[in-house]
């Protein structure tokens, strides 16, 4: 699995490439520890192109969040394929997160950022 | 139509899992199985043979599981068979999906997954073996 990371403002978009299972996940929940220990709250995970995810891969999502949300971040998903959200749906994931279609729209729903006084 | 068949032996270890995903492909593409069929049994085998690695033995030897897919007619099985401890993992709690993520736990889910991707899931104890058998079937277009 292949992982690239851009900020765009105050958000940090990973996109994952390939397949997020039991041998490729670790990967995964290493770099949001290490995004969150860098200070980073706004996360975005891009799966346009990430063509399978096993229960692993939910694990390593599901802490992910759990670990931003007590940071006092927010994480959004975008792009998933028909196969990863039927997952995410038989999970019982899908109406708990916020999955949009595209990288864009994910990174508009942020919260606004307090105005500082 | 002739059942096509191919088979695979594993070590019980987590980094040969990724022979899995190959071996699924190189069946669909010989037996003509549509990608979402293959799909399915493709996170199945993952699931349910990563969990015997886990939970299916007490010593340090190294153990094969046999993994093996057919096809005949409109309808996909597997069956996975390893010589580890007596393990059903239909008797595996379902995980909690009604509940918000902070309040689940971790176990469960690779069952549950398996079960709602194919049509079929039963499991036997042969003598010293762990037999699981899963179904699903090719619908018409």
């Amino acid at each position: 699995m292949k992982m690239t990371t851009s900020r765009r403002g105050e958000v940090t978009v990973l996109a994952l490439q390939g397949s997020l299972d039991v041998i490729t996940s670790p990967e995964l929940e290493r770099k949001v520890q290490e995004l969150i220990d860098a200070g980073e709250r706004r996360l975005v995970f891009d799966l346009e192109r990430l063509d399978y995810v096993s229960s692993a891969g939910l694990r390593a999502f599901m802490l992910g969040i759990k670990q931003m949300t007590a940071a006092g971040g927010h994480v959004r998903f975008a792009g998933l394929s028909k196969a990863v959200r039927q997952v995410f749906d038989v999970a019982g994931l899908s109406f708990r997160l916020s999955l949009l279609p595209t990288v864009d729209e994910a990174i508009a729903g942020f919260p606004q950022p307090k105005p500082q006084k | 139509m002739t059942a096509v068949a191919d088979s695979l032996e594993l070590p019980n270890r987590l980094d040969h899992l990724d022979r899995l995903g190959p071996f699924v492909e190189q069946f669909a593409a010989r037996s003509g199985v549509p990608e979402a069929v293959a799909g399915a049994f493709r996170l199945a085998l993952e699931e349910m043979v990563s969990n015997v690695v886990r939970h299916g033995y007490s010593d340090d030897r190294p153990h094969i599981i046999h993994v093996r897919l057919t096809r005949e007619g409109a309808t996909v099985a597997a069956v996975v068979e390893d010589d580890g401890r007596p393990f059903d993992p239909l008797s595996r709690p379902v995980p909690a999906i009604d509940r918000p993520i902070h309040e689940r736990g971790i176990g469960g889910l690779g069952v549950w997954l398996t079960r709602n991707a194919v049509d079929e899931m039963e499991y036997r104890r042969e003598g010293d073996k762990n037999v699981l058998f899963l179904r699903k079937r090719i619908q018409p277009e």
